[in-house]
C-alpha cells in the first residue's frame, strides 16, 4: 500500500544557512504523525517546503515529494493549487493571523468552498453553516456574518480548521494549532481534531513543541533538531524508551519528569543558529555522551536514529 | 513571627468601560476580591486562563495601577492608600518578569542601560563605578557573560532575553517579585534553564515569588502555594500537593484533565468542558462558572459561592 | 553552562545595520553623494563660487553656457539679465535653500516632538487642545500659511524659516503623538515604570529613541518640501528679499527672458528639482532601511 504522503531527502537552503536538511518522511492514511522540535528545529519550514509554500531565497530540493504517488515537487503552480488546498491543507498557530480581517469568516470559508467545489449562492452558505456546526462552533447561524476581531482564539481557530476540512482533504498539517489557546480550549479542539481524523479517515501531521500533547494525540513521532530528524518512533515506545540523547535530554528537562526535584535537568547551551554550526553531529556540543567521532562526523539516521551511539544500544 | 512580605486583602480592579455615545458606562469586574499572603522565600502561583485576571492582579501588586478596593500591603507598608512618594520609595522592593522577554526589554537600549536604570532611579547617590560593579555582578549570576552587556536586545536568543529581564527584575534586590508567564515563550528545553533561575535566586536571595502560569506542570513544581482564579475570583487555593492530588473545585478539576500528560498513568479522566469564559460585560448570575459546571444545580444561579475551608484547601464551590 | 565556550562575535549595532539597510539602494546611494556635492558647494561657496553672487557684470548680462555659441568660460553657466553669474548664484542660493530647509526643519520637529509626546503621554488632559490647536493649523494650506505668517511677520531670512515650520509643525506632532502611542504600550514601557521611571523620563529617555525612525523619514521628506516652499515663496516675491540669490526669486526675474534666455529658468529650475529628488531619493531609502517590518530576517 503506498504511503499518502512520502517524503525523501528534503532539503531548504537560504543562501548558505541550511534549514532543513535530509528530512525522510512517511504519512499512512489515516494517521496521526507528531512532529517535535523546538525553535530552529525546521519543523515549520519544513511542512512550508514540501507543500512548495517556500519562497526565494529559499530553495527547496528534494529526491520525492508523493502525495498519495503523484510527485509535488515538478508540478506547475496551477497543478499543485489544486492538491494543496484541497487534499492537502494546512492550519497554522495564530488563527487571527491566518485569517483575513476585512472579511467575514462566513465569506472565508466560503471562497474554499467556491475555489475547490465550485459552490455558491444558497448551497454555499448552507455547508458553511454545516462545516461551523461540525467544528462546534457556538451559534454558528450567527457567527457566520462575524469578523475575526469579533471572535475569541478559540472560535477563530475552528474556523482556520473549517476552512481546512472544507474541500474534504486526504491530509491535514497543523502547526502549533492550539500554542496560543487556552488549555480547556486546547483540549476542545485536540479532541475535535481528532474525531474529525477519526470520521474522515483523515491523516494528521501534528507539529508542536508540546511533548505531552503528542503523546496523547499521535501515533507515530519524529523529533527534530536544527533542521534534521533525530529520532521516529512509535509514540509508544519513544517517551518511555527514547533512543537519541537530545529525545532523552529533552524529556529530562520537563517538569512532570522530576515530580518532587527542586531543580530540573536543564540542558545547556542552545539550538545553533546559522552562525556556529559544528561540523560534526549538530547536537554534539551539547551531548552527555559526545565522543570524539561525534564532533568529527555527521550520522546519517539509521533505524529510526541519527546518532553514532544510540542510547540503549552497545 | 515574620509578617507576609506581600499581603492582599479583597483586592478589586474594575474598569469603566465606554459602550458607545449614548449609552451608559459598564462596569467590568477584571478583579473582584482575591486575598492572599505571600511570606518570605515561598513562591504562590496563580494559575487561570484568558479573562481570569491574573495579569490584573500582577498590575496591581506591581502598583502599576491602584486597586479599586481592599487592601495590599508589601513588607507591611500599605500601599494601596499611600501617597506617590511612598509608593515610589517601596517600588524597588517589588519588580517584576514579563512573558514575552523581546516585548519586555528596550529595544534602543544596550544590555547595561537597561540594567542600570533601576539602580539609577532607586539609588541615585551610587556612583557609576560600583554601579557597573553592581551590573556585573548580576550579569554573571544570571548566566551572561561580560561582552553581552554592550549588545542590543534583538542579537539575544529568548532564553536569554529573559535571563537580562531576570536580572533587571532583581537589580534592586527585590522583596517579591511578580513573573507573569515567565516561561510561556520559551523552548522546553530553555524553560528549564529559567525555571532552575528561579529556584536559585530564592534559594539564595530568599526572594519571593508571584508566579503566574497557565501550565498546570510548571506551577507543579515551583509553586508552595497554589491560587486558581477564575473571572477575576479565586475559585480555589491551597498547599501545591493537597491541591494537585485531589482538587474539589469544578474547574480545576477540569483544568488539571485538559492538560497533557507524558505519562498515560498521569492522565487524569477528561471533564470536557464546553464553550468559553463569559464575557466581563454580561457576567452570570451567581457563580460565573455556572455556564459551564457539569455539576450546576440551580443553587448555583442565585448566590456567588464564598472561598470556604474544606478539606484543607479553600473552595468557593456550593457543592464541595 | 549556558552559551558556547567561545566569544560570540558582536553582532553589527542598530546604526551600522541602518546603513547597511540604506546602502542596498542604489538610488538612495547615488541620492545621498548627489545631496553631498550639493551639500559642500553650499558650504564652500564663498570660496568656490567663480564670482560674487550680487556682483554685476553688466557688459556680459545674457551671456549663455559656456557650451553654447557665445558663451564665455569665466561665466561657466551663463549670466542673468542683470549680468550676474549663474553659477556663483546658484552655489550660494544653494546655501540659502539647504539652511532654510535644515533650519525650518529643526524648528518644526523640535517643538512638534515634544507636543507629540505630551500629547501621547497626556491623552486625557493635553492632547484635545494640542491635537485641535494642530488642527486649526492644518486647515490652511501650507504655501497660503506660510504667505499668511510672513504677511505677519515681515519678509527675512528667519521669518521664512519659521513660516515653513508651521506648515510642517502638525504633521510632525501627529506622527510623534502616533508612534509614542504605539510605543507607549509595550511592556518595556511598563517595565521601565516599574523601575521607577516618572513621565518626563519615559517620554524622552525611554519611549522617543524608539520614535525615531517614522520621525528621520518625515523629517527628510519634510526638508525636501521645504526646500520647494522657499522656492515658491521667493517666486512669489515674498520670503527670502532680493539681490539674495535664492533660487525661486531667480526663476521668478526670469519670467520675462525665457524665449531669449532659457538658461535664466533652466538652471535654478534644475538646481530645485535635483535637490529635491535627490533629498526625497534619500527619505525614501531612509524609510526602507529603518522600517522594522521592511527589514531582512538575519
Amino acid at each position: 500500500m503506498t504511503a499518502l504522503l512520502e517524503v525523501r531527502n528534503l532539503r531548504v537552503d537560504f543562501g548558505d544557512f541550511t534549514a532543513v536538511d535530509g528530512l525522510d518522511l512517511v504519512v499512512d492514511a489515516g494517521e496521526v504523525l507528531g512532529i517535535v522540535g523546538e525553535s530552529g528545529s525546521g519543523k515549520s519550514v519544513a511542512m512550508l517546503a514540501l507543500l512548495g509554500l517556500v519562497d526565494a531565497p529559499g530553495h527547496t530540493r528534494a529526491d520525492t515529494i508523493a502525495f498519495d504517488g503523484r510527485g509535488l515537487q515538478h508540478m506547475s503552480a496551477a497543478e499543485r493549487r489544486k492538491v494543496v488546498g484541497k487534499d492537502i491543507t494546512i492550519v497554522f498557530q495564530d488563527a487571527q493571523a491566518s485569517l483575513d480581517p476585512a472579511y467575514s469568516v462566513g465569506f472565508q470559508i466560503g471562497e474554499v468552498l467556491t475555489t475547490h467545489q465550485g459552490l455558491h449562492g444558497d448551497a454555499r452558505r448552507r455547508r458553511v453553516i454545516e462545516l461551523l456546526e461540525q467544528v462546534e462552533m457556538p451559534d454558528p447561524r450567527r457567527r457566520i456574518d462575524a469578523y475575526p476581531h469579533q471572535l475569541s482564539g478559540g472560535m477563530n481557530q475552528r474556523v482556520t480548521i473549517a476552512m481546512a476540512l472544507a474541500a474534504d482533504p486526504r491530509l491535514l498539517i497543523a502547526d502549533e494549532p492550539t500554542t496560543a489557546l487556552d488549555v480547556t480550549v486546547q483540549a476542545q479542539i485536540m479532541a475535535l481534531l481528532a474525531r474529525l481524523q477519526a470520521e474522515r479517515r483523515m491523516a494528521l501531521v501534528l507539529i508542536t513543541h508540546d511533548l505531552a500533547l503528542v503523546a496523547q494525540q499521535a501515533q507515530a513521532v519524529a523529533v527534530m533538531y536544527a533542521g534534521q530528524i533525530v529520532e521516529t518512533a512509535p509514540a509508544t515506545s519513544l517517551f518511555d524508551v527514547p533512543r537519541h540523547p537530545y529525545t532523552a535530554a529533552l524529556l529530562a528537562s520537563l517538569p512532570e519528569h522530576h515530580k518532587g526535584a527542586r531543580r530540573l535537568e536543564a540542558l545547556g547551551g542552545a539550538v545553533p543558529g546559522r552562525l556556529d554550526r559544528p561540523h560534526g553531529c549538530l547536537f554534539a556540543p551539547r551531548c552527555g555522551a559526545a565522543q570524539t567521532r561525534c564532533h568529527a562526523e555527521r550520522p546519517a539516521l539509521r533505524d529510526g536514529v541519527r546518532c553514532f551511539f544510540p542510547l540503549g544500544m552497545a | 513571627m515574620t509578617a507576609p512580605l506581600l499581603q492582599a486583602q479583597d483586592l478589586a480592579r474594575h474598569y469603566a468601560v465606554g459602550r458607545g455615545w449614548l449609552r451608559t458606562r459598564a462596569t467590568v469586574r477584571a478583579l473582584d476580591g482575591v486575598s492572599f499572603a505571600l511570606p518570605r522565600a515561598r513562591t504562590l502561583a496563580v494559575v487561570g486562563e484568558s479573562g481570569c485576571g491574573k495579569s490584573t492582579l500582577a498590575r496591581q501588586l506591581v502598583m502599576v495601577e491602584r486597586p479599586t478596593r481592599g487592601t495590599l500591603a508589601i513588607d507591611s507598608v500599605d500601599i494601596s492608600h499611600a501617597d506617590a512618594a511612598t509608593r515610589a520609595a517601596i517600588r524597588p522592593r517589588v519588580q517584576m518578569v514579563f512573558q514575552n522577554p523581546l516585548a519586555s526589554l528596550n529595544p534602543r537600549w544596550t544590555v547595561r542601560a537597561t540594567l542600570a536604570e533601576p539602580l539609577q532611579l532607586s539609588e541615585p547617590a551610587l556612583d557609576a563605578a560600583r554601579r557597573e560593579e553592581r551590573i556585573a555582578a548580576m550579569a554573571v549570576r544570571v548566566g551572561l557573560k561580560p561582552e553581552h552587556l554592550a549588545r542590543y536586545p534583538h542579537m539575544f536568543s529568548g532564553g536569554q532575553r529573559q535571563r537580562i529581564a531576570i536580572a533587571r527584575a532583581m537589580m534592586t534586590s527585590p522583596r517579591v517579585v511578580v513573573a507573569d508567564e515567565p516561561t510561556s515563550a520559551l523552548d522546553v528545553s530553555i524553560q528549564a534553564q529559567i525555571l532552575n533561575l528561579f529556584m536559585d535566586l530564592q534559594d539564595e536571595l530568599g526572594t519571593a515569588f508571584v508566579f503566574i502560569s497557565h501550565n498546570l506542570s510548571v506551577v507543579e513544581h515551583v509553586a508552595h502555594e497554589v491560587l486558581v482564579m477564575y473571572f477575576g475570583r479565586v475559585v480555589e487555593s491551597g498547599p501545591k500537593a493537597r491541591l494537585f492530588a485531589r482538587p474539589l473545585h469544578p474547574y480545576t478539576q477540569a483544568l488539571m484533565s485538559a492538560t497533557p500528560a507524558l505519562r498515560a498513568d498521569d492522565r487524569r479522566v477528561r471533564i470536557p468542558i464546553a464553550g468559553e469564559p463569559p464575557s466581563p460585560l454580561d457576567p452570570p448570575s451567581g457563580c460565573a462558572f455556572r455556564p459551564r459546571c457539569p455539576r450546576a444545580v440551580a443553587r448555583c444561579a442565585d448566590a456567588v459561592p464564598a472561598l470556604r475551608a474544606v478539606d484543607g484547601l479553600q473552595v468557593a464551590c456550593h457543592l464541595a | 553552562m549556558t552559551t558556547a565556550t567561545l566569544v560570540e562575535p558582536a553582532p553589527p549595532g542598530p546604526v551600522h545595520e541602518a546603513w547597511r539597510g540604506f546602502a542596498a539602494n542604489r538610488g538612495a546611494l547615488a541620492a545621498l553623494a548627489v545631496l553631498a556635492c550639493i551639500g559642500i558647494a553650499a558650504l564652500l561657496a564663498p570660496w568656490l563660487a567663480p564670482h560674487d553672487p550680487i556682483e554685476q557684470f553688466r557688459q556680459h548680462a545674457l551671456t549663455p553656457p559656456v557650451w553654447q555659441d557665445g558663451g564665455l568660460a569665466a561665466y561657466p553657466l551663463g549670466t542673468d539679465e542683470l549680468g550676474r553669474c549663474l553659477l556663483s548664484r546658484l552655489m550660494h542660493g544653494a546655501r540659502i535653500s539647504l539652511a532654510i530647509g535644515a533650519l525650518s526643519v529643526v524648528m518644526a520637529l523640535v517643538p512638534g516632538v515634544v507636543l507629540g509626546l505630551l500629547a501621547a503621554f497626556h491623552e486625557r488632559t493635553l492632547s484635545p487642545p494640542i491635537m485641535r490647536a494642530m488642527d486649526v493649523l492644518l486647515a490652511l494650506p501650507g504655501l497660503l500659511l506660510a504667505i499668511c505668517v510672513l504677511t505677519i511677520l515681515g519678509p527675512g531670512l528667519l521669518n521664512t524659516m519659521v513660516a515653513i515650520a508651521a506648515g510642517t509643525l502638525p504633521g510632525t506632532t501627529r506622527l510623534a503623538r502616533a508612534a509614542a502611542m504605539g510605543e507607549a504600550t509595550k511592556e518595556y514601557v511598563t517595565a521601565s515604570r516599574i523601575a521607577g521611571a516618572g513621565t518626563w523620563r519615559l517620554m524622552f529617555v525611554t519611549v522617543l529613541p524608539n520614535c525615531l525612525a517614522p520621525l528621520i523619514v518625515n523629517a527628510t521628506l519634510a526638508f525636501s518640501s521645504s526646500v520647494l516652499e522657499t522656492a515658491a515663496l521667493g517666486f512669489l516675491g515674498m520670503g527670502v528679499p532680493a539681490p539674495l540669490p535664492e533660487w525661486g526669486t531667480m526663476l521668478a526675474s526670469a519670467r520675462d527672458h525665457i524665449a531669449r534666455a532659457p538658461w535664466v529658468v533652466t538652471m535654478p529650475g534644475l538646481a530645485i528639482l535635483v535637490s529635491v529628488l535627490a533629498i526625497n531619493l534619500v527619505g525614501d531609502g531612509l524609510r526602507d532601511a529603518l522600517d522594522p517590518k521592511l527589514r531582512r530576517l538575519a
